[in-house]
Parts: structure tokens; sequence; C-alpha cells
């Protein structure tokens, strides 16, 4: 009996993983918002800055396509900045195109589904009755701070150069999600 | 027994990240209560959807869950896009029940100038880590205690940073961290000054996948794997780098620290086939060859980031093609210097220098068929001014002896005499060679902010692609032969010195067949 009881525990671990790594999309309002339990934007290098004090600019860019790597539709973009409360241990947000707008004392996961939340396409650029694909894309910005020379580069004169006006190669936070295709019409509403 | 210390022990850890995680709870509230009642302050609640309304009011009767109700004040700021929303506990009615009480501040609707949350925090000090404080400079060090008791200035640390960067390298590197203080008003700032690496990897040839619109597409490609030491391989087929095409594979070991930092080893194999213009082999038919395997083994030794030695050997077997298929072995001592610096005294204006001597001498000692001296010095001069840059380049070279052809000058490809062919110059390379230029260039290839303005139907944000201007002056050929200074001038988009990537149209300077050179690539 145990065997049967761990295999479908670990059907339904598996079945609730992939159930959360798709990409939703709901309209709310005149808006169109995705959700993508799959991003995790606040990991890798970009983290450990946030956790060293700094702030970290975080862009989204939203998508509606005709096909999956048709020409583009619509398209928003969404530029953040974000960093970490070091005593509170909690995110604060601030979004620094569009609207302005400000958030804190959110969790990881509160801060990265607010940044996706916070990405949303006006429907009326998108076709009422067609369907289309939504593709999110995200990346967070290098530091911009010129500190260390490349681990791996010659020292070249470019290499010196690059220093100070190239971005550095470290790992940085980057991805995207699709979504399609999808009808305006059989859209959740909020 | 045991059972019940770890079930104790789960249920102790799985309650720390809530208790940690609500920074509003009081003493003597269970955070993990039953919520009794959920409500708001600072705003009335009918302004929310009333989807919003019964999710919040869904807390009540459940044990209290930060997770949810951290979901919740995401969605309350997500709905009023001017106030924070924080959660705070309030006693209940008995110890095992809470009232959960959503805190509503109306916020500036402008960003504020400093974003990071930080900046409510006042600096407790400055810690200096891995360098002696007062070895840097007064004003460094002043601008660092204006820092301290006063709320944090991210762009001033920031600056600060750049500063101590500018000031000590190229022997450290500094990087900024922000810590929390002794009480959870304040905070630390901490510079982490560290020694920089001495030796460089280099990749031999340089990555790069070009084409010049007389000479074709050429690529070199090598993939490393290690930091201090590396095992690399790569794939060429290039004809911008040497007067042939060589295609084939080179593989290798670098280490840069071996026992030191301040010396470093590197073992090359290289593995090419050839193949040569009409007008090469015209010119010199009997230096032409097939195949070409190198190994190259080398030390370095670094007096500092700025200033190296590299001495070893490079030995070349040559399947010569003509006037019969035979092999022929091409040996030779190698010795280089390179000196390379940065100077500024601001962030805005900097000075780079490199400068460097290579040294070949193919002899009987090391059972060369090939005897000669090679000599090559190269220097190269940027002045950057913000995004302008100012590039002067120079090179000189001169051979004596029967060197190989790949050890031979030409001028015209894609960073050299930009206007013009080498094939069109020296089709066999020469022995003599000197070389000048001059660019000037401002912006980079970048993508900056970029939005889509749908009520009004436009573009916001920018697109930059770098342009750049240049007039290059050289002259090859062999000793006894006429030399002739030719010259090219263009301009081109792209990084400033091509050290990345490049658009450029090059125009010969000549009376006659005037022909436009177009080359375009990627420096990686």
């Amino acid at each position: 009996l145990k065997r049967p009881a761990a295999f479908v525990t670990l059907l339904l671990a598996l079945v609730s993983v992939l159930a959360a790594q798709t990409l939703t999309a709901w309209i709310e309002g005149e808006q169109l918002h995705v959700a993508a339990p799959r991003v995790h934007l606040l990991t890798g290098e970009a983290f450990q800055r946030l956790h060293d004090g700094a702030t970290v600019n975080y862009e989204l860019q939203l998508t509606a396509r005709a096909d999956k790597a048709g020409k583009a539709l619509a398209r928003a973009f969404a530029r953040f900045a974000v960093s970490y409360d070091l005593w509170e241990e909690k995110y604060a947000i601030t979004r620094l195109n569009g609207t302005p707008k400000s958030v804190s004392r959110l969790t990881a996961a509160a801060a990265e589904a607010w940044c996706v939340d916070n990405t949303s396409m006006p429907i009326v650029a998108l076709p009422p009755s067609q369907p289309f694909w939504i593709r999110l894309e995200y990346r967070a910005e290098p530091s911009g701070i010129p500190s260390e020379q490349s681990e791996n580069s010659s020292s070249t004169l470019s290499s010196l150069v690059d220093i100070f006006s190239r971005r550095p190669r470290t790992e940085q936070v980057h991805g995207s999600e699709d979504l399609g295709p999808v009808r305006l019409g059989d859209l959740r509403k909020r | 027994m045991r059972r019940l210390i770890l079930l104790s022990t789960f249920l102790l850890l799985s309650g720390l990240p809530a208790i940690a995680g609500s920074q509003q709870v009081q003493q003597g509230i269970n955070p993990r209560g039953i919520v009794e009642s959920v409500g708001l302050s600072g705003a009335d609640e009918d302004t929310f959807s009333q989807d919003l309304r019964d999710a919040l009011h869904k807390l009540e009767g459940k044990p209290f869950d930060q997770n949810e109700a951290d979901g919740l004040v995401t969605r309350l700021q997500a709905e009023q896009s001017t106030i924070t929303a924080t959660v705070r506990l309030v006693e209940g009615s008995d110890s095992n029940k809470v009232k959960v009480l959503f805190v509503i501040e109306k916020t500036d609707a402008q960003a504020p100038a400093d974003s990071n949350v930080n900046s409510r925090y006042t600096v407790e000090r400055v810690d200096i880590l891995g360098y002696d404080e007062s070895k840097l400079s007064k004003a460094i060090r002043d601008e660092i205690q204006q820092l301290v008791g006063k709320k944090l200035n991210q762009e001033k640390a920031n600056q600060i940073l750049r500063e101590i960067n500018l000031e000590l390298q190229p022997k450290y590197a500094a990087v900024k961290r922000v810590m929390k203080g002794s009480d959870p008003q304040h905070i630390v700032v901490t510079f982490d000054i560290h020694k920089t690496r001495l030796i460089p990897f280099v990749d031999v040839p340089p990555n790069q996948f070009v084409y010049h619109s007389k000479q074709n597409f050429s690529f070199d490609a090598n993939v490393g794997f290690g930091k201090v030491n590396r095992f690399y391989f790569g794939g060429n087929d290039d004809q911008d780098l040497l007067i042939e095409r060589f295609a084939g594979f080179n593989l290798g070991f670098e280490s840069r620290k071996v026992g030191t930092d301040h010396l470093g080893l590197a073992l090359r194999y290289s593995r090419f086939h050839q193949r040569w213009q009409p007008s090469t082999v015209l010119a010199d038919k009997n230096s032409i060859y097939r195949e070409r395997n190198s190994f190259d083994p080398g030390v370095t030794f670094a007096f500092d980031p700025r200033l190296r030695i590299t001495a070893g050997v490079s030995a070349s077997q040559l399947q010569i093609q003509y006037p019969l298929v035979h092999d022929a072995d091409s040996n030779a001592a190698v010795a280089s210097v390179v000196f390379q610096n940065t100077w500024s005294k601001t962030t805005e204006n900097q000075h780079f220098l490199t400068a460097g001597y290579d040294f070949h001498s193919g002899n009987h000692e090391l059972g060369s068929d090939f005897i000669y001296q090679r000599h090559l010095v190269d220097a190269q001069y940027v002045f950057a001014h913000n995004k302008d840059r100012l590039f002067l380049s120079f090179q000189a070279g001169k051979i004596s002896g029967n060197a190989p052809l790949f050890e031979r000058f030409s001028l015209g490809n894609t960073s050299t005499l930009m206007g013009w062919n080498k094939f069109d110059i020296t089709p066999a390379g020469g022995n003599r060679m000197i070389y000048g230029s001059v660019q000037y260039g401002f912006g980079k290839p970048e993508i900056g902010d970029f939005d889509l303005d749908f009520n009004r139907r436009k573009a916001i944000g920018h697109i930059g692609l770098g342009f750049h201007l240049f007039y290059d002056v050289g002259a090859v050929g062999n000793s006894g032969s006429p030399i002739q200074a030719k010259h090219s001038a263009g301009f081109g988009f792209g990084a400033p010195n091509a050290s990345t990537f490049f658009i450029e149209l090059g125009f010969p300077i000549r009376s006659n067949n005037f022909e436009t050179i177009f080359t375009t690539g990627f420096r990686f």
C-alpha cells in the first residue's frame, strides 16, 4: 500500500508543479494581466546584489503575437527598481516608467508577482476575436558599476575600455514564458 | 520520545518564518492564532473591489497565514497604486485568536528619487575591508566620513565606490555591500577591496566573427572552462588575421597562477589547413604550405597588472606544397613585453594606454628550417570622456631573414587600413610595416528604456548604435622594394573601437580605382 500511495503523492506533486509552471492570463478592467509562478526574478547574481543592499532594476515586457514567432501585435514594457530591506527582510519595488507606483514589505514571491502583475497590456491593442500568443520576457539590469575585471577576458585595450563601458559578463536573470493561443473572449475577467 | 522531539523541532521551525515574516506582531500575540476579524485602517473598505473585500474576509475563522496575507497586501497595492499596505496582528478576545488589520498609507504618486528602501536607515559606520583605509586619498576618506550619521545615500555610496576603483586600479578592485547595523535603525556600508588578477587569459587567435567585402567571412571562437586554470578549445576559419585562410581547431591549457599570482603558464596546440588567394600563390609560390600544426608553450611573469613579460617557444610543422610536397619546421623562440594602464582623475575622463613589443627568432638551435628574426611594436592610446572615445593606434614591424608566410606583415583587413584589401597591397605579406590610425567614436550599441504608449500610439525610449569615424595610414612591403604609404578613411556604427559589434565603410584615398570596403562583425 505504501508504494502506490508514494507514487500517487509523487504524481500529485508533479502535476501541481507542472500546473504551477504555466503562464496564465486574465482581464481586469481594460488591461490584460498575466501571472507567472514559474518566473523567479529574485535569484542568482541579482539576488546577491539585493541582499548586499543594492537596487536592482528589472525590465519586463509583455508581447502579443498572432503566431508564436510572428509579428508583434502589441507590446507593453515595465521597468522596476527593486531593493531589499535589510532589517525587515522584505522587498520594496518602485515602478520607474508609466504611472509611478511603489510597494514595500513584500515577500520574494509577492514581489515577483507584483512586478509581473504590473506589466499589463491594454486590451484595446489586442484582436477581439482572433487567437494570439502572449510572451512575458524579463531580465535584471546589470549593476552598471565597474568594479571587477572580467575573470575570463583577455587583458587587451578593448577589455580595459570595456571595464568602463560594457556590461559585466556575470550571471544575469533573464528569460521568457509563453502562453497561447488564446482568445480575448475566452480569458477570465476579474 | 525521539519522534516527539522531531515533531516539536519541525513545528518550531515551521513557525519561525511566520514569526520572522511578520514585522508587525506584538508580543503576546499568537502569530498562528485563529483570525477573529479582518479590518482596514487608513482607507474605506468600499474603495476596493468586492472580490478583494471577499478575499480579505476569507481569512476569518482560519489560522493566520502570513503568505496569504502578503498576497492580499499585493492585491490591495495593485488596486490602488498610491497606497502602501501592511499587515498588523492585534490581540484577539482570547490567547488563541488574533485580529488582522491591514494598515493603508497613502504614498507619493511620484517615484522617489532614491528608490532603495534602505535609504531610510542611518549609516552607523563605513568599513573598508582588505585595504588600509589610511592609504586612500583624503578626498575619498572625507567623502566616506560624510556618509556616517546620515540616511544612506545610495548614489553617493556608488560614487565613492567608483572613485575607490579609479584610485586603486589596476592593482585592486572594490565592491560595495550594505549590512545591518547594531540596531534596527542603522546600517553599515562596507567597501570590500581585493587584489585583481595579474595575468589574464589570452585567446589566440582572438574571438571574432567578421565579414570583409573582399575577404569574405572569418570566425575564431574559443570556449574555456576554469577561472584560475582553464582548458579551452576552439574552431577557426579565418582569412582576416593573416595572409592565409587557416581552418581547423586549437586547444590548450592556461594557468594564471603557478605557485604565485605573478607566474602563469600556457600550452597551446593548433592544427590548421590552409587555403590561399591566387595572388599570394603567384607572388611567392614556393612559400605556400597546406598544413600548419603548432605547439606554443610559454610562461608569463607579471610584475603587476600593468606590466608582464612572456617567454616561450613556437614550434610549427608546415607541409610545403611546392615544388614538391615536403615537411618543414618553423621553430622560434618567442618573447614579449606588454604594458597597459589606465589613468583618470575623474569618472568622466579616462586615459588608457597599452603598448607591447613582440620578438620571434627562428634559429638553428631549435631545428628550424626558417631562420629569421621578427620584431613588432604596437601601442594604443584611448581618451574616454563620458560616451566619447578617441583612439590613437600605432604598429611597426621588421623581419630579417626568411620567415614563413604566417609571420609576415600585412595591412588591409577588418582592423587595419580599413579601406583597403591586403591582397591588393602585399599578397604575400611584407617584412617591413608601419601603421597609424586615429579614430573618434561616440555611443555604443545599446537598447535603452523602451515603452509603447498605446493611447498615443507612439514609441518612447531610445535605441543606440554608436557612431565612429576613422583615418588610417600605413605602409607594408619588402625591404629593397619601393614601399608606398596607403591612406583610408571611413565611418562605422557599433562599438567606438569595433571591440564588439561593428559595421564599417572604408574608403581608400587614391586617385584611381576608388572602391569602398564594407566590413561588419562581432568581437567577443
